[in-house]
């Protein structure tokens, strides 16, 4: 048995053996062929790079040409419009006189009418001055007139207040005259009376006797009676 | 009793002047005789003249127990009778003023009083005031009465 364990052994790892140097020698196999592709693929880029400066300096000759070409081509370009703009230039002062005559005919025409309005102005003017003068005349004679008239009227009606004051005044100093008079008189009516009573009582009371006066008074007590005064 | 009295007393007493005064006479003499109180009153000889023509009746109805009380009923019916205020423009004798009395108590009522009062403004005839009413029966109320008449014609008297 242990004859047979080691012997199945002894061949697994001969097996493993065998399987790692098949592997191993795939290994540098490949190895080698990236060796050749990494070689080729310098070569290639060392290739496109001589490539690439031969582009560049094909491209800094053309342009150098074309700046040449260009500078060549703005002089001619310069000239060119030197030479239309010195025409256009004298066209346009050509233009310019003809038009700055014309400008000056129109000018001399407008001075001419401006003058000639001017002097129409300053004739309506004289004439819209009168025409003021005289409205203001007329409506200053309007204003005195009207004052006139208006203190005329002030005046009248004043007059007549005045009137009418001082008849009133008048009236009522008659009024307090009549009141005084008829209040003056009443006094001496009222005067009159205590005079004439005091008169009378001076002289009945000598003058009359002991028998008129008792006879006076049962006169008055029988009236007395008469009107029922006592009960 | 008391109206008795005072109708005796009222006999020859005519203004509410006599009338107190008289009254007063009668209490003092009573006085007098019950208490032996004297007199405050100067007695003239006319009030001593009407004590001694009082009816001796009249004093032996007052004794000293009702004394106080018959006073005061008598003088408490002598306030009760109305009294004519009589103005004058002089003073009356005493014998006009008996007449006039006369006169009242004919006329108006038997115990009439009245009180005689001086006015000289009244120049004649009188004025009366009964019960606060007052009347002028006196010539200056004529006067009064005709005053314009009579400016006028004192008036037409001047022109």
């Amino acid at each position: 048995m242990p004859e047979i364990i080691l012997g199945a052994l002894i061949l697994i790892i001969a097996i493993l053996f065998f399987r790692e140097y098949y592997l191993r020698q795939k290994l540098l196999k490949h190895f080698d062929q990236e060796e050749a592709a990494r070689q080729k693929s310098f070569e290639l880029i060392h290739q496109a790079i001589e490539r690439s400066q031969a582009i560049l300096a094909d491209a800094e000759l053309d342009s150098i040409k074309i700046a040449a070409q260009n500078s060549l081509q703005t002089k001619k370009y310069e000239q060119d419009l030197e030479q239309k703009l010195a025409s256009s230039i004298q066209e346009t002062s050509g233009v310019l006189s003809k038009e700055e005559s014309g400008f000056r005919d129109k000018l001399q025409g407008s001075l001419q009418e401006f003058a000639k309005y001017l002097t129409d102005l300053k004739s309506k003017a004289d004439l819209a001055q009168q025409s003021n003068q005289d409205l203001i005349k007329s409506q200053i004679n309007q204003i005195f007139e009207k004052f006139e008239q208006n203190l005329a009227d002030f005046l009248a009606q004043t007059e007549q207040h005045s009137v009418s004051t001082i008849d009133t005044e008048i009236r009522a100093t008659r009024q307090l005259i009549n009141t005084y008079k008829e209040e003056q008189l009443r006094l001496i009516d009222e005067n009159i009376i205590a005079i004439l009573e005091r008169t009378l009582s001076l002289v009945l009371a000598k003058k009359l006797t002991l028998k008129d006066q008792v006879d006076l008074v049962y006169e008055a007590l029988e009236k007395a009676k008469i009107e029922k005064f006592i009960s | 009793m008391e109206d008795q009295i005072l109708n005796t007393i009222l006999k020859d007493t005519y203004t509410q002047t006599q009338l107190n005064r008289r009254l007063r006479l009668l209490k003092e003499s009573l006085n007098n005789q019950f208490f032996g109180v004297k007199n405050n009153l100067f007695i003239e000889l006319e009030d001593q003249n009407w004590l001694d023509s009082l009816d001796k009746t009249i004093f032996s109805q007052f004794s000293q127990e009702n004394f106080n009380a018959q006073f005061q009923k008598l003088e408490e019916l002598g306030k009760q009778i109305p009294v004519l205020s009589l103005y004058l423009s002089f003073d009356p004798p005493l014998e006009e003023i008996a007449k006039l009395s006369n006169y009242f108590r004919t006329n108006f009522s038997p115990n009439f009083l009245f009180e005689i009062k001086l006015d000289p403004n009244l120049v004649a005839g009188s004025a009366l005031v009964w019960k606060g009413v007052y009347k002028d029966y006196s010539l200056r109320k004529y006067i009064d009465d005709q005053k314009e008449r009579l400016i006028s014609e004192f008036k037409q008297f001047i022109k």
